[in-house]
């Protein structure tokens, strides 16, 4: 088990900066979740984790060690691929035990722990196929195993999921929540898929353009966005967010928003509109309005209104821009 | 991990290639190293006064181009038609063509000269039999040339319908499909869809098919029984390369926007 | 109408099939009838399809002519040797020239598809000149160590390196193998259809030689088999087709045998060479 801390951390390709002086802690046994669109950097903190691409400059350190300049396999940390990188000229069995040959581990104690990982993940009866034989979810928990075999201190992701179907995907986030349950150590998981954060994290690292937005649990993520980008990035479908004459602008969920005939009595902002599409979806129903004249109101009362300064940064209740604001989304239509 | 590789290229190859340019411009005296000396371009005045360096260089030039021609056409038409098969004939048939690539030109040349001797080779034996006129194969300047590519076509098309096979089967066949709904004949797929798209495996097989042909000199050698020609000295050697050198830069300047990289 | 023309035109493909498998079959059957004729079948006017009597000693006639056991033996050596010293070459550096950034990568890549270019009818002499010195003309080494650069084999070997992913690179790097071990366990097993191609190629090439050895040496001693072959000729001259034609195939035979048990896996390892 161990933290992982970014001291200062600077990452180039060539003359192209991805990463700048970004510090960033991960706490100890958390399920950490970095999410952002690509090319936000995500992946390259994790890479350097791993110690597989390096920071250009700056420290990061895995359980208080400084591992710059520890070799990738020496830093305690297990990854597991995108594409799961399954050795496909090794039987299963040689997959999972690879790792533990290399540092000359007893064979016994290698049989034993083979085992056990493949237990976890329940593959037992295919220690002796060859990766070719598997099915996608197979060799994801394939590599899972390959990952739990080692003991780490710290589990790395990169969209681990991505390359599963629908349904299986949502299995194994379960999966994948029981598994850090059981094993309490630190997770690190990058996704680009907000779902998968908000479902799978304690704590959400969102980043755009090498930069983190904000840091904090989903539920917070959700209900106090610190800015723009993370109210439109996280929840689906996204806040409505409507830009005002000077640039600022005020956004709120879909869920706070009654449509009806009339306009609500606790109203702050309203619009009328045409309905254009209505999906259903069960527990729950979506309906897309066009605001121009129409027979549908849409209401909002204040306390569900969010709003933005032209920064692009939150303006909440304690700030000074507060009431002008407000005042100005009473009088938008 | 390269020093190996670069230390043989560089000993077996480059520097032995830069002797020879720097032989080019002596007059070397095997028996008395002492008078060698430095005759500037004399020796490349020489070799192109020659008439044996000339015809030898004319008659390179024809035989690469004729070769490269035939061999890219029924290359391309074999492959297409038969590459994509799968029944046994057909796979019978491309390993009975490419048989003659693995075996080597000494023993298809001494094979060839057999069937084309002029008195008791199975070729006369048979265009006597339907009627025609015998030739004298190798034996005579008017049909030599022929008689060598000829042989050249049969020995190396097999490779090369297998490569240009082997690219065809990377491309899609959604796209055959899709040309056939939109009422693509099969020469126009041909020319429009397939050439298009393995292109860069085309370019690749012309470069190669023209270095390969430079080393025409083996195939002469053996069935005409020429020794090493003179001409093929060190300014012989210099030329060669620089042709060879020459045609990949036009083939490059020409053809490179019209190679289709995916 | 239109089922009759398909079965029209399934007829005529197949009748092609069988027109070009006897155009290049035959003269290797043709070869093999020449073989077992006698000096006088394989030299007279009306020519003889199937001898009269299989002239097996014709075999031990060629065999004796010259001394094939000194060329074969030659041959294999050669064969092995260099194969043997390219694969230990060639790997390693594609490898490299695969996998790390180094300074002059490019330069030197490039200095080797220049090689490649270069044909050994330009290299020959100053390497001849150069075994002179060296003492080494009469014996095997200039036959086999200007051989040690394959510069298609590492041409080839680095574009198939390239397409195993960087993953599976790193996960190996994750699970503390070393560069010797990632090559050998993960690399070099990936790449079996890609250097068995590049070996079969070579070893075919250097079987077949007969410029080379030509120009490296000047004695029996060294020479191998596609001299002794071609010399044939000139000892027997035109007249005894059936002898030539019986050295020849202890030229031949072993391709061919080697070929027809191998063929698909040959035809396949083949169609590698047209990388994209």
């Amino acid at each position: 088990m161990a933290s992982i801390e970014f001291q200062n951390v600077t990452k180039k390709f060539g003359d192209n900066t991805v990463i700048s002086s970004m510090n960033l802690t991960i706490e100890d046994g958390s399920f950490t979740v970095l999410v952002g669109p690509s090319g936000c950097g995500k992946t390259t903190l994790l890479r350097m984790i791993a110690g597989i691409g390096p920071q250009t400059s700056g420290r990061v350190l895995v359980g208080g060690r400084d591992v710059t300049d520890i070799e990738p396999g020496k830093r305690g940390v297990a990854m597991v691929f995108q594409n799961y990188a399954i050795y496909p000229t090794m039987t299963v069995r040689e997959n999972i035990s690879f790792g533990l040959k290399n540092i000359h581990m007893p064979k016994e104690t290698i049989d034993k722990r083979v085992k056990e990982a493949c237990s976890k993940v329940g593959m037992m009866e295919y220690l002796d196929r060859k990766p070719s034989t598997l099915s996608g979810g197979q060799r994801q928990r394939i590599a899972l195993a390959r990952a739990i075999v080692k003991n780490p201190e710290v589990f790395l992701m990169d969209e681990p999921l991505s390359n599963l179907d629908a349904k299986l995907r949502v299995q194994m986030r379960v999966e994948l929540i029981e598994l850090h349950k059981k094993l309490k150590t630190t997770f690190v998981y990058v996704t680009h898929d907000q779902v998968e954060a908000m479902s799978m994290a304690d704590t959400i690292v969102l980043m755009d353009g090498g930069r983190i937005q904000q840091m904090a649990s989903p539920s917070v993520m959700y209900k106090d966005p610190d800015n723009l980008f993370t109210a439109r990035f996280i929840g689906s479908p996204s806040m409505n967010i409507r830009r005002m004459d000077d640039s600022t602008s005020f956004g709120f969920r879909p869920e706070h928003a009654s449509i009806g005939p009339e306009k609500e009595p606790n109203a702050w902002f309203t619009t009328t509109g045409t309905i254009t599409a209505r999906e259903m979806l069960g527990s729950e129903t979506l309906y897309t309005i066009r605001d121009s004249a129409g027979n549908a109101t849409v209401s909002v009362p204040e306390e569900h209104i969010y709003l933005f300064g032209s920064d692009g940064n939150r303006v909440r209740a304690e700030d000074a821009e507060y009431e002008t604001l407000m005042e100005k989304v009473r009088q938008q239509h | 991990m390269i020093a190996p590789a670069v230390f043989g290229i560089v000993v077996f190859t480059v520097i032995p290639a830069i002797q020879m340019v720097v032989w080019s411009f002596y007059d070397i005296n095997q028996l008395n190293p002492a008078k060698t000396r430095f005759i500037g371009f004399g020796n490349y005045t020489r070799i192109f006064q020659s008439a044996d360096f000339t015809r030898a260089l004319v008659n390179t030039g024809v035989y690469t181009f004729w070769t490269v021609v035939v061999i890219m056409a029924l290359a391309i038409l074999l492959a297409v038609w038969l590459g994509t098969k799968r029944d046994k004939l057909s796979k019978f048939t491309q390993a009975a063509i490419f048989l003659p690539y693995i075996v080597s030109m000494v023993s298809i040349g001494l094979i060839f000269l057999q069937l084309m001797s002029p008195n008791y080779g199975l070729f006369n034996a048979i265009l006597e039999a339907v009627g025609l006129p015998k030739s004298q194969w190798t034996q005579s300047s008017k049909t030599a040339m022929m008689s060598v590519i000829l042989v050249a076509v049969w020995k190396a098309i097999g490779y090369y319908t297998i490569i240009i096979g082997g690219a065809l089967q990377a491309v899609p066949t959604e796209l055959y499909e899709a040309a056939a709904l939109d009422n693509s004949g099969k020469v126009r797929t041909l020319l429009k869809i397939t050439i298009p798209i393995i292109s860069p495996q085309l370019f690749f097989v012309l470069i190669i098919m023209t270095i390969g042909s430079f080393k025409v000199f083996e195939t002469i050698q053996i069935m005409t029984g020429g020794g090493p020609n003179n001409a093929t000295s060190a300014a012989g050697g210099v030329v060669l390369l620089i042709i060879v050198g020459v045609l990949t830069f036009v083939y490059f300047r020409l053809l490179s926007r019209k190679v289709h990289y995916q | 109408m239109y089922k009759k023309r398909q079965k029209v035109g399934k007829l005529i493909s197949i009748l092609i099939k069988i027109i070009l498998c006897v155009i290049f079959l035959f003269p290797f059957a043709w070869m093999c009838s020449i073989a077992l004729q006698t000096g006088v079948e394989s030299s007279r006017a009306p020519i003889t399809l199937i001898p009269a009597v299989p002239q097996w000693q014709n075999f031990v006639t060629a065999w004796k002519m010259a001394p094939f056991p000194l060329y074969l033996r030659n041959t294999l050596i050669i064969v092995a040797a260099s194969a043997a010293l390219q694969a230990a070459v060639m790997i390693p550096a594609a490898y490299a020239f695969a996998r790390y950034e180094f300074k002059g990568r490019n330069l030197l890549f490039g200095l080797i598809l220049i090689a490649f270019m270069i044909p050994v009818q330009v290299t020959f002499l100053p390497i001849y000149r150069m075994a002179g010195k060296l003492n080494l003309i009469n014996t095997l080494w200039p036959q086999i160590i200007p051989h040690m650069t394959n510069a298609f084999g590492i041409f080839l070997l680095r574009q198939y390196f390239m397409q195993v992913p960087d993953e599976l690179v790193e996960a190996a790097k994750l699970d503390n193998a070393s560069d010797f071990k990632i090559l050998r366990r993960i690399m070099l097993p990936m790449s079996k259809p890609a250097i068995s191609s590049v070996m079969l190629l070579s070893v075919i090439g250097l079987w077949n030689d007969y410029f080379w050895p030509l120009m490296m040496t000047r004695s029996d001693e060294v020479r191998p088999l596609t001299i002794g072959i071609a010399a044939l000729r000139d000892t027997e001259g035109n007249d005894s087709w059936n002898i030539i034609m019986a050295g020849n195939m202890i030229l031949v035979l072993p391709l061919i045998v080697v070929y027809i048990f191998f063929s698909k896996y040959i035809i396949n390892s083949f169609s590698y060479d047209g990388i994209k």
